[in-house]
């Protein structure tokens, strides 16, 4: 009887769980390859979500199918196993709802991913950074620095705003100009500016346009897209620079303002003063009389 | 304390790149200037031009520091590990054929403090302004540092302190002619060569339909006789892998 033949549990051997091992290696390279080669002949007919959910369905039910029919070599029963936890799964269920609720929700999010440590998100009332995602809780820091638990049940079913998970996003400005200014000129110096900076991106290409007529300026929208990691410190960044980059050149951000016009002509009064009254009576000449 | 090192010298007349002798009193890289500040038993690293930067460096006979350039995506600050090529006229490729031209890419210049032990990237410097773009989606694409190049069947002339030349391979193994207007390279296992008139990489780029290429960086020098970089990926002594790059959403 060789080393490999000795048995650790039941009929399971060290030979079987090597066995066990090297093909399911086998199976996921496999899979990988299967993968690869499906991409490169599919990429051009299918759109991209579409190809990705059938590699990753051919993927995983490769790995699946082999891991099922190799489960003897582990003496491994699969249909006892199903049976005993699903009994067991309706005793916890019933005695540990709340904490079960969260630890399979806590799974389901480990497995779907909305968040992930680091992401910038708003979870109900809650905006901050996620700083943990454990078994049974996420672990969020807000902005203001404080920590906030929130069960991960809460997480799976509630609306989540992640602003990290994507790797761009973008931002807006609207900036008025008066109308006496230059539109057209207002936009290539809004333009420039927006070339210049580092993370302000390329593609998707800004977007810089007169979007209203306002009550006192003309309006132009900004679109800028960002990285997200940066997003936040671009926006901050660029607006300054713009409302400097304007005025040198010439273009103004004109204040609230109103032109009131009146049915019948204005008749102005001034007060009859005497000679010695007024601010510089002793250096001007007596003015006077109504109208 | 006072500075005991020998009178300025300026880098005109000098290679840019390679090792510097830290008994100049300061050395000239086109608008930045680099000093070293003898302390007694420390240096001080200080190089002014854009953000000023100063730093303590203990000092040893057997350190010496090195200027050369690295991959060029550290600055403003590192974001990304890939490089976007715009050119300005776009490549037209017939089927099952394969070019072989010269681009440019952007140059950021390292400064590394080296003993006998291991290195440390000091400073990172470009004479090149640095912008940033998408390639792919929001959701799934990535972002690359963008670089609008021109490509020729000849070595272009080129200012070494500001741009490398890079030699592309492209091949296209589709059964279609093949429009190429950007292509998305890896830095990781990107590696940089220089003498005293070029800075020089290499890649190549197989095309296998209209929207579907691999691309990765070569090891492979403009001509004898250059010395090869040290980059920030071997300074960080992570194990350099070519990547490939799998460009999946279009090459236009």
């Amino acid at each position: 009887m060789s080393f490999l033949d000795t048995v650790i549990y039941g009929d399971v051997t060290i030979r079987s769980i090597l066995v066990f091992l090297v093909l399911m290696t086998a199976t996921v390279i496999f899979a990988k390859l299967i993968t690869l080669v499906l991409k490169r002949a599919l990429i051009d007919k299918l759109k991209k979500n579409v190809l990705d959910i059938i590699l990753k369905v051919v993927y995983y039910t490769i790995i699946i199918a082999v891991f099922v029919g190799l489960t003897p070599l582990l003496g491994i029963n699969l249909s006892g196993l199903l049976l005993a936890g699903g009994i067991t799964g309706i005793i916890i269920g019933f005695a540990l709802q709340n904490i079960v609720a969260n630890l399979v929700s806590g799974i389901f999010l480990a497995i779907e991913r909305p968040v992930k440590i680091g992401d910038g998100i708003s979870l109900g009332s809650v905006t901050g950074v996620v700083e943990d995602v454990n078994i049974f809780s996420t672990i969020i820091r807000t902005y203001d620095g404080l920590f906030v638990r929130v069960p991960n049940s809460t997480v799976f079913t509630s609306n989540i705003t992640n602003y990290t998970a994507h790797v761009a996003r973008r931002f807006e400005y609207v900036v008025g100009i008066r109308y006496s200014d230059d539109a057209q000129k207002a936009i290539e110096i809004i333009k420039k500016v927006i070339e210049e900076h580092p993370f302000a991106l390329k593609k998707p290409e800004p977007q810089v346009f007169v979007d209203s007529l306002g009550d006192n300026s003309v309006n132009i929208v900004v679109r800028v897209w960002a990285p997200s990691q940066e997003w936040y410190s671009v926006k901050m960044d660029l607006l300054w620079k713009i409302k400097t980059r304007l005025e040198e050149g010439g273009i103004q951000i004109p204040f609230p303002q109103r032109v009131v016009w009146f049915a019948n002509d204005l008749q102005l009064r001034t007060p009859q003063l005497r000679p010695g009254e007024g601010p510089e009576s002793k250096n001007q000449d007596y003015i006077g009389g109504e109208g | 304390m006072g500075n005991t090192f020998r009178e300025s010298v300026s880098l005109a007349g000098k290679p840019p790149y390679g090792r510097l002798d830290v008994r100049d009193n300061y050395i000239e890289f086109g608008s930045f200037k680099i000093s070293f500040i003898n302390l007694g038993n420390v240096l001080k690293y200080l190089r002014e031009g854009g953000t000023r930067v100063e730093k303590i460096i203990t000092y040893s006979p057997d350190t010496y520091f090195l200027i050369n350039p690295i991959e060029p995506v550290s600055l403003p600050k590192p974001l990304t590990n890939f490089i976007l090529l715009e050119f300005a006229e776009p490549v037209v490729i017939a089927p099952s054929s394969t070019i072989e031209a010269y681009a440019t890419f952007p140059i950021e210049v390292g400064v590394f403090v080296i003993n006998a032990k291991n290195s440390e990237l000091l400073d990172v410097f470009s004479l090149v302004n640095q912008k940033y773009t998408l390639y792919g989606t929001p959701r799934n694409g990535i972002i690359c540092r963008y670089w609008r190049t021109g490509i020729s069947t000849e070595v272009p002339k080129v200012d070494l302190l500001r741009e490398g030349v890079l030699k592309l391979k492209i091949s296209n193994v589709s059964d279609y002619w093949i429009t190429l207007s950007n292509l998305v390279l890896s830095v990781n296992g990107m590696t940089i060569y220089y003498d005293d008139n070029h800075v020089s990489s290499s890649a190549q780029a197989t095309i296998f339909s209209q929207t579907y290429a691999e691309t990765s960086f070569t090891d492979e020098p403009l001509k004898e006789g250059m010395s090869k970089s040290l980059i920030v990926r071997s300074q960080k002594r992570l194990p350099v892998i070519r990547e490939r790059f799998v460009m999946e959403w279009g090459l236009q």
